[in-house]
Parts: structure tokens; sequence; C-alpha cells
């Protein structure tokens, strides 16, 4: 699967960066993020490591490939290994009003951050916030089909909404939610392809005025794909974001309901968190996030503070501290310091 | 319950991806740009790429950020209209040149930066809402709530020192997004020094 992610993407983005001269005045682009961090973790009471991280390389081919035809896609290079993949790709018809339809590998529209706010550039505070891993398996990006758009309610409000049907999450039985990934048509690590589709989508309403933005997602589906058990997996979020001159406070919510032959599962996570624009360069950020887990062990909280220096719009400098409040089941606090370079281009 | 809470809620998706959305938002596009850009990541200059790639950007955008058709239009007509002007057809080809990336944000640039032009600057990032002439009345003045500052009032430039000025361009004020982050100091200091133009007392014919 992994080569053919590479070969399709790679593909992908030859295409579009090498189209013809005709095709280059339709504005086809390559872009994407890059960032390079130097870590420190605790991994045991004496002991710790250090190491630089290129976290993501990540390339975007975009365009319009024909009238109304719009083309994406992103190829993931992380850690600096042998990990990449295809992130999206996908074609999405523009040709009628206010409502976009998109079929292919899409970033599934679930909240804000699996979505919109992941990319390392525009993610305030480095790492993903607790809740984004085994509640919701951020990021997650599945093949299928998305409906998208907005209604303008008045002058600056606005209904927003996606809906979308995937191949969706699958894997075994009481599995961690963030192993369930990649049920794609190569995918038989869960002893075949699962033929039940998941459905969901986001509601949301953005008050651009008064710089309110609110949502709720669900996602619903088999994920084991077995007629004697048949388990369901289900999310639902909400999230809420606001912004006022240099404020911003926003905050997302997950709860998921996991069937299991010894009993429904029962997860939640999420992460409150304030940044301040000071002079337009200088942004300080405090983030709690958290995941309550079906084994008390497994619960965490995470207190993360920080501060970015925008060189750019798009580039900053990045420093974070994250300080870990374990359960029992931890050996080790696990905190951790990251200075971050990132880069949108 | 579930499956009818997910039911309830796909249907409701449905019945918003069908109704016709005739009520559209008649307000600018350098608002909307502030908005909506500046909801997930710090808005990005005009002037940082060409026509055509804010075309390709705005389709992208539009999909991501969940903008109606009139909005997306409306912000793509005020970024075209500071966007980067194309020196040749080759030149429009793709947007990844690294070197210019670098030179763009490094603290001192790998070459030397021009020295910043507050008239071209003002033109290319206020007079939409300023007017050219700093009265406040530029054309997508009309939409926005509380109106722009009429720069060229001479009781509002003896109330406010260059630091100040230079803080609310940087930083923004009110609806206006800060511009520091995508334009650096010295052009801020460029554009402080243009406003005060704007404010100084016009010469009478004799």
């Amino acid at each position: 699967m992994r080569v053919i992610s590479i070969v399709a993407g790679c593909a992908l983005v030859l295409a579009l960066a090498g189209a013809p001269e005709r095709a280059s005045a339709q504005g086809l682009m390559l872009t994407g993020y890059a960032d390079f961090e130097a870590r420190y973790a605790k991994t045991g009471p004496d002991n710790s490591e250090v190491f630089f991280d290129n976290y993501h390389f990540n390339l975007i081919a975009l365009g319009k490939i024909y009238k109304n035809l719009f083309a994406s896609g992103e190829v993931e290079y992380e850690h600096g290994g042998e990990e990449i993949m295809l992130e999206y790709a996908f074609l999405s018809y523009t040709g009628l009003r206010n409502v976009r339809i998109t079929a292919g590998k899409f970033i599934v529209p679930f909240g804000r951050f699996n979505k919109d706010i992941h990319p390392t550039w525009i993610n305030k505070v480095p790492d993903r916030p607790l809740g984004m891993d085994n509640v919701f398996p951020q990021t997650y990006s599945d093949v299928g089909l998305w409906v998208s758009g907005a209604a303008a309610l008045s002058p600056g409000t606005r209904v927003v909404y996606d809906a979308f049907v995937v191949n969706g999450l699958m894997g075994e039985d009481g599995g961690d939610i963030r192993d369930l990934r990649d049920n794609d048509r190569d995918d038989l690590s869960a002893g075949g392809r699962d033929n039940n589709k998941a459905f969901g989508g986001r509601l949301g309403v953005e008050v651009g005025p008064a710089g309110f933005d609110l949502g709720a997602s669900a996602y619903t589906g088999n994920y084991l794909d077995d007629p004697a058990t048949n388990l369901t997996l289900t999310l639902f979020g909400a999230d809420a974001a606001w912004s006022h001159r240099g404020l911003e406070i926003r905050g997302e919510a997950i709860f998921a309901s996991q069937d299991a032959t010894g009993g429904s599962l029962k997860k939640k996570g999420g992460y409150a968190q304030a940044a301040y624009l000071i002079q337009g360069r200088f942004e300080p950020v405090v983030r709690l996030s958290l995941k309550d887990m079906p084994g008390e062990d497994d619960d965490r909280r995470r207190f993360s503070f920080g501060c970015s220096y925008y060189l750019a719009p798009s580039s900053s400098v990045r420093l974070a501290y994250h300080v870990n409040m374990e359960s029992e089941g931890f050996v080790t606090n696990n905190n951790a310091a990251v200075a971050q370079f990132n880069i949108g281009f | 319950m579930t499956r009818m809470t997910s039911a309830l809620f796909a249907a409701g998706l449905l019945g918003l991806a069908i109704a016709p959305a005739r009520l559209e938002a008649q307000r600018s596009g350098v608002e909307i740009w502030s908005q909506t850009c500046g909801r997930c990541h710090m808005p990005q200059p005009a002037i940082r790429y060409t026509a055509d790639q804010w075309e390709s950007i705005m389709l992208d955008m539009a999909l991501f950020a969940r903008m109606t058709d009139d909005d997306a239009a409306a912000v793509l007509a005020f970024l075209k209209g500071g966007a980067k002007k194309v020196a040749s057809a080759d030149s429009a080809r793709g947007s990844f040149r690294p070197w210019a990336v670098l030179a763009s944000v490094g603290p001192a640039g790998l070459t030397p930066p021009p020295e910043p032009d507050g008239a071209a600057l003002y033109s290319q990032n206020c007079s939409a809402c300023h007017g050219k002439a700093g009265k406040g009345d530029g054309a997508a003045a009309a939409a926005l709530n509380p109106k722009p500052t009429n720069l060229a009032d001479t009781t509002f430039q003896a109330s406010r020192t260059d630091t100040q000025l230079a803080e609310a361009i940087a930083s923004g004020k009110g609806t206006m997004p800060g511009f520091g982050a995508g334009l650096g100091n010295d052009a801020v200091k460029a554009l402080v020094a243009y406003v005060r133009l704007l404010g100084a007392p016009k010469e009478k014919n004799p």
C-alpha cells in the first residue's frame, strides 16, 4: 500500500507541476509545508533523549484542471525516515452554487483540528493535543465522497456544512482507534476489506464580526465487518473558537463509543487553547489537553505552554514545553521541550 | 439512540446541502479575507502570489474554509487587486522557489531588500478601505462597520504618535487585520511615513 501511495502521490505532483503551458495559465501550483524540530523528552526517571526531527516535509499540488474541476493532492514525508504517505488526493467539482462535491481521498471533516488546524505552520503548539490520537485518530483521511459548502444567513454570518461517506475506520475488536485507519482497497490487515461504509459530517456556524465559530461533528460506521458481532464505532465532537483582535481561544471535545465483545468502550478527549498575538510577531500560547480512556491507567492530562515568533505570516519559530500530569500507569511523566522552525510555502 | 442522532444529523446536513443559499453576504473582500482566513492562520498578504496563483489557492481555500461562492469571489477580487505582478509567462508557473522563500522569511534575507515604497504599499494594502487619499472612503469602506479611519483628518493625525500608528498597522485594530508579520518592520515604518503625508496640510494655490 505504501508503494502505491508513493507512486500515486509522486505521479500526481509531477503531473500537475509538469503540466503543459496551457495548464499553467490556470494557476497550477506546488506548495506545501515543512518543519524542523529539536526535542528533549524524559524517557524514564533517570533517562532522557535529545534528537532532531524533520517532522514534516509535505508537498501539495493543486489547481483547476478543467472548467469546474479542481484537483489537489498532498504527499506527506515525515520524520526524515521512510514514512511517505499520500495524505489526500481528490477531485472537486465546483460547478454548483455554494456546493462542492469532492471525490477521492480527503481529510475527513470532523472537528477543526483534523482538517484545518493540524499543519505545523498553523498549529500554535508543536504536537497534536491529547485526544487527537486515541479518541480521534488525527490526521484521518479516507476514500469516499464529500459534499460541503456554506449558506449566508446575514452579512458575516454563515452556516457551514460537511457531509461524507467513506470506507471508514476498520480494525480489531476493541482496538485502539488510532490503529483503525487506512481501510483502503489494498488493506487486508483486518482479514479483508470492510464492506460497510461510514457516514458523518460537521455542521457549524460562523459569526464573522463577533469572531465566533461553533460546530458539531459526527461519525458512525462498523469497524469490524463481522455479521456475528457487527461492531460499531461512533464519534461525536464539538468545537468552538473565538477571536478578538490578537486573542484567540479555541477548544474541541470528542466522545467515542466503541462496541466491543466485552462491552461498549467509552473514550473521550479534547483540548482548550488560548493564544495572544503581540505586535504581529510574538504569540504566547497555553493549552490544556486530556484523554479519558476505559482503563484508568491510560488517562492523561497535559499542560503545554510556549511562544511563537513569526518571521512571516506562514513561517515561525516556536518554543513549547509539555507538562504531563500522569495517572499511575505511566512510569515517567514524559515531559518534553520542543523548538520548532516551520514554514508554509 | 446513537443511530437516530446520527440519522438526524445526516438529514440536517443533507437539507443544508440542497437548500438554496440566496441570502448572500454583501461584505468587502478585505473584511472576509481578514475574518475567514484569520480563523486558521495569519492572512497572507495579496502580494505574495500572482493573480493566477490566487485563483488556484482560492479554489482550495473556499473548500477548506467553507466559503460561500460570493464570499470567495469577493476575497479573490481583493487578493488579485494587490497580487504580485508577473514579469514573464514563465514566472507565472509554480510558486516553489526556495531561494525566494528563504529571502522573504530570513531576518535579513539572502539578497538586500529593496527600500520599501510607502505609496506603493499603501496602494496595495490600505487604499481598498482607507481610500486613495486616506479619507476612509475606499471601495470596501461601505461594507465596513465601524468605518475605516479618515487618515487625512488632522485631528486624528495629531492624536496619534508614530509608535501608535505603527502598532495599529502591525497588529491590527478593530476590523483591520495586522500587516506587521506580512510586510515587516521597514514596510510598516514606510507606511507610517506615508500616512503622515496623507494628513499633512495641503498647500493652497496662491
